[in-house]
């Protein structure tokens, strides 16, 4: 398939995405799931399901990653878009290992063609796909346009997503990268979806745009308020 | 002006929110229309569609400006 991403990563990326990948495994093992608002929406995403739009902050990426490895392995057809840059290129490595088709691309860098690529991944093979919407330089929390235009041209539904855990590392990067801490308790919302009308003038695309943008912060937030007094017993395992 | 020719710049005109007119062959998608990438996708999704001629990745990175996308529709 003329979309797929097939260059050969360099050692330094592949021996950190090892590295990224083992850490992920490890850690994932200990994560404790407390509360999960819109599971049944997120178990009913298999492999002959219609293509959504999954859309979480790029800080989120790192559970979500062991998230997301839980469902390909169900069956459930994916893509994602990773960046050009050396750390797109970890990215890129990873994102097969989570069993996804990897198309590379951003929004600065050959943007068009990494969106067609996921267009085409939607339209034609019907997979679903991943938008990081602040990525993939930020700025943090603030979503760009491409999640929706995607669902403006494809039909497809948005369905954002987040997470939070009580104890984690906040990484010193544009993103804020969150890793949750060994045996954090982890709260996620996976919220109703969005769709976007085709015939949507630029006014309502933005409007959409605000519209997730808001979403994303507000589930952030109430998973976060999720955790307070939540039993310490995990409620689904994530490996 | 062919009837095909109206149409590309009448789905160029819509997308870009500019009188058809006021298009010219040298008018840059970018810096004169701004299509930044999502419009671009669009746009490519649109004219793919209105004419069921597929456009490349490759013929697609040469429309720089109203001129080249006419030329692509010219030679098919």
């Amino acid at each position: 398939m003329q979309m797929a991403d097939n260059t050969s990563p360099s050692f330094k990326a592949r021996f950190a995405a090892f590295a990224m990948w083992t850490t992920l495994k490890l850690l994932s093992s200990t994560y404790r799931v407390v509360a999960f608002e819109g599971r049944k929406l997120w178990e009913s995403l298999l492999a002959d399901s219609d293509p959504v739009i999954l859309s979480a902050w790029h800080n989120r990426i790192f559970f979500f990653a062991s998230l997301f490895a839980e469902r390909t392995a169900k069956g459930f057809k994916m893509a994602m878009m990773s960046s050009l840059s050396k750390d797109g290129e970890i990215g890129a490595i990873l994102g097969r290992k989570l069993g996804g088709l990897v198309v590379r691309g951003s929004s600065s860098r050959q943007g068009t063609k990494g969106l067609r690529a996921l267009y085409r991944a939607i339209v034609k093979e019907r997979h679903s796909i991943i938008i990081l919407p602040d990525g993939s330089k930020g700025p943090v929390y603030k979503a760009k346009i491409g999640a929706v235009s995607l669902a403006q041209l494809t039909g497809a539904s948005i369905i954002p997503m987040s997470y939070s855990a009580d104890r984690y590392w906040e990484i010193k990067s544009w993103d804020r990268l969150v890793i949750p801490k060994p045996f954090a308790r982890i709260s996620i919302i996976v919220e109703k979806p969005m769709t976007v009308k085709r015939e949507s003038n630029e006014e309502e695309l933005e409007s959409c745009r605000s519209k997730l943008e808001f979403t994303l912060n507000d589930i952030g937030r109430k998973s976060k308020e999720m955790l307070v007094g939540t039993s310490r017993e995990p409620i689904v395992k994530v490996r | 002006m062919s009837l095909d020719t109206n149409s590309v710049l009448e789905v160029i005109s819509k997308l870009a929110n500019k009188p058809q007119e006021s298009l010219k062959r040298e008018t840059e998608l970018v810096a004169d229309l701004a299509i930044d990438s999502p419009k671009a996708l669009q746009l490519l999704v649109e004219l793919e569609d209105e004419f069921g001629i597929e456009i490349s990745d490759e013929e697609a990175a040469k429309m720089e400006t109203v001129g080249d996308v006419l030329d692509f529709y010219e030679k098919t």
